[in-house]
């Protein structure tokens, strides 16, 4: 995969962060110390480390869910790390997927999928409805439309929460973790289903998770210890993270 | 499923709360529209009766109490030969208990004052003269007290023979017992005086020479007043504490209803922050969030309006039955009033909701998340 560098350097990434760092508590804690990474359209990502090291917070960024304290932040070349109002970036171009589904309770299966559409204008309550159950089809949960999130199994409600990612046909794919709550046969037809909607849709796909083989699944796999890159395969050369402190 | 469908989930989240949150606003919302509808019922029902009665104008000293001071009869030919008075009599009107009644209205009217003209007979006859002591009693009274033609009445100390049922035209009339005024003030012990001289004046007569007139009655007995019938009642004393009293309580239960409203739109956000932040993180913008929060609380608003009106027309409708209301005013239950209660309520919800949908609208999604 080396062998393409070049002709991805060229083109716009998706995200391009540069040396963006993150801290909380009027910088008590530095959850990100500098991370440079450029994504390119259509990648699929892994990123590992353990526990603490960062790989939430850089997901957060990524999704806008958050502002860097440092650093820049581009998807399609352009800033997202200080968007005045990002919900509309986030509508239009990502999708969600957590450890712990986060369906909402008291919405069914199929509501639940229509939730993201809200956030963009021109849908009607019919084109809402058949979306989702086109959704709930392609996830294989056809005959759970009507059911709430509770009455699913884990795999099920996974398998909800991709579903409603896809609610807005976004262009990213952000994965927190979202093996982190099923067993391993579970785990394995979970991540089979999104490498099989990034086969079909190019959809970027990043992926955090601590499990390897999971991990595995990627074409590409990045490294986090205490909040810097460690390992990228593409790391620019220019500033590779090593960590001289 | 629209946006509308999302709040009531939000609301049907937590019956209960939801359930005791809206009782608190309909109580409120009952409590304005049954002490509303009751002060401006009486109001509405005594210009009623001196519209059917036919007063234009009411003299009297409304200091202290519901019903005015006594004036001595000899006001009466002094204000009656001031130009564009047409006619003038004197009335002594007084809230007694009369025998079960806790509250009857005994009106003591001059013989042959034009206060007798619209007195129709339904039963019996009307007194046959002013010595005569009898009374006759309007419908609505004679239903309280439970009494026919031929009854006897103890008003005060002495008993009287109720020789007709009469219908007056309001409500006020047809909940009162009237007699000759000389009959009454022997009663009462109030010999030669009086407490109201109504007032018919010139048809033709202009606002500028009305105004006039008044004064001049005023110059005449400094003490009392010359007032419009229309106007009479806001000029009571005790009709204006109690209508202070209904809006004050009103405004009470308007002020507890937007704490409980709050208190219920702030937990439910506190114990929404995850969720909050799953929407604002699928893409929501925070004027949905707010909007959402708001639309909960106007909902809450409107349905405990409706239901709190409903549950003050029953309230009035019941109060009304008793003895002690009936015949004193019919209720005023208004389009209105009604508009008001449901206005006042949805104000209330929105209100209420705005500091939550601020709170709500602040979280940043990465934290709310993670909360
Ligand atoms: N909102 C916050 N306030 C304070 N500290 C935070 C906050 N979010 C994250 N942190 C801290 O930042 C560091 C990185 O956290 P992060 O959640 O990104 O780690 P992670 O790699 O996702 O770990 P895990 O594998 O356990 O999910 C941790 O030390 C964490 O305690
Ligand atoms: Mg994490």
């Amino acid at each position: 995969m080396d062998s393409q560098d070049q002709t991805d350097n060229t083109a716009t990434p998706i995200f391009d962060v540069v040396d963006v760092t993150k801290e909380f508590d009027q910088g008590k804690v530095q959850a990100l110390r500098g991370v440079t990474l450029r994504i390119e359209d259509g990648e699929f990502v892994s990123m590992i480390g353990t526990s603490g090291s960062g790989k939430s917070t850089l997901l957060h960024l990524l999704g806008s869910l958050d502002h860097p304290s440092s650093g820049t932040l581009r998807f399609k070349g352009q800033d997202i790390g200080n968007l005045p109002d990002p919900a509309e970036f986030r509508a239009r171009e990502i999708g969600y997927i957590f450890q712990s589904f986060h369906l909402l309770p008291t919405f069914t299966v199929e509501e639940n999928v229509q939730i993201p559409m809200f956030g963009l204008p021109g849908n009607t309550a019919k084109s809402r409805k058949e979306r989702a159950v086109e959704l709930l089809e392609a996830v294989g949960l056809s005959h759970r439309l009507g059911h709430l999130p509770t009455k699913l199994s884990g795999g099920e409600r996974q398998r909800a929460a991709i579903a409603r990612s896809l609610a807005n046909n976004p262009t990213v794919l952000l994965a927190d973790e979202p093996t982190g709550n099923l067993d391993s046969d579970t785990a394995v037809q979970i991540m089979q289903l999104l490498g099989k909607l990034h086969a079909e849709h190019r959809t970027t796909m990043v992926l955090v998770t601590h499990d390897i083989e999971v991990a595995e699944n990627a074409s590409r796999i990045v490294q986090m210890k205490d909040g810097r890159i460690i390992s990228d395969p593409k790391a620019p050369a220019a500033s590779h993270q090593s960590h001289p402190s | 499923m629209n946006f509308f469908t999302i709040a009531l989930r939000g609301l049907w989240r937590r019956p209960v709360r939801t359930g005791l949150t809206l009782l608190g606003i309909s109580v409120g919302i009952a409590a304005v529209v049954a002490l509303v509808g009751i002060a401006s019922g009486y109001e509405k029902s005594v210009v009623n009766q001196l519209d059917v009665i036919g007063i234009d104008v009411i003299v009297s000293n409304m200091e202290g109490g519901m019903m005015p001071q006594v004036f001595d009869e000899s006001l009466k030919p002094k204000v009656a030969e001031l130009p564009d008075v047409e006619e003038a009599t004197t009335v002594l009107m007084k809230m007694l208990m009369v025998e079960d009644a806790p509250m009857m209205m005994v009106s003591g009217r001059e013989w042959g004052g034009f206060t007798w003209d619209q007195l129709k007979v339904l039963e019996g006859r009307m007194p046959r003269d002013e010595n005569e002591k009898a009374v006759v009693v309007g419908r609505l009274a004679a239903d309280v007290l439970e009494k026919e033609v031929g009854d006897t009445v103890q008003i005060e100390i002495d008993e009287f023979e109720i020789v007709g049922i009469v219908d007056g035209g309001s409500v006020v009339e047809n909940g009162a017992i009237i007699l000759a005024l000389s009959r009454f003030q022997e009663v009462m012990g109030y010999e030669g005086k009086a407490n109201f001289l109504d007032l018919r004046v010139s048809e033709g007569i202009s606002e500028e020479e009305l105004e006039a007139l008044m004064e001049e009655i005023e110059t005449i007995y400094p003490e009392g007043r010359a007032v419009r019938a229309s106007e009479v009642v806001g000029t009571s004393q005790g009709f204006r504490i109690a209508q202070a009293m209904s809006w004050s309580t009103s405004l009470l239960a308007i002020i507890v209803g937007i704490l409980g409203v709050m208190n219920t739109m702030l937990m439910t956000v506190f114990e929404r922050t995850h969720e909050i932040g799953i929407l604002l993180a699928l893409g929501w913008k925070r004027r949905m969030i707010v909007f959402l929060v708001l639309c909960e609380s106007a909902i809450l608003g409107l349905i405990g309006g409706i239901v709190g009106i409903l549950i003050g027309f029953v309230s009035l409708e019941l109060l009304v039955q008793t003895d002690t209301i009936r015949g004193i005013l019919e209720p005023d239950f208004s389009k209105e009033l009604v508009f008001r209660a449901i206005g006042i309520a949805v104000i209330v919800g929105v209100v209420s909701g705005l500091y939550p949908a601020w709170r709500s609208s602040r979280m940043m999604p990465s934290a709310a998340i993670q909360s």
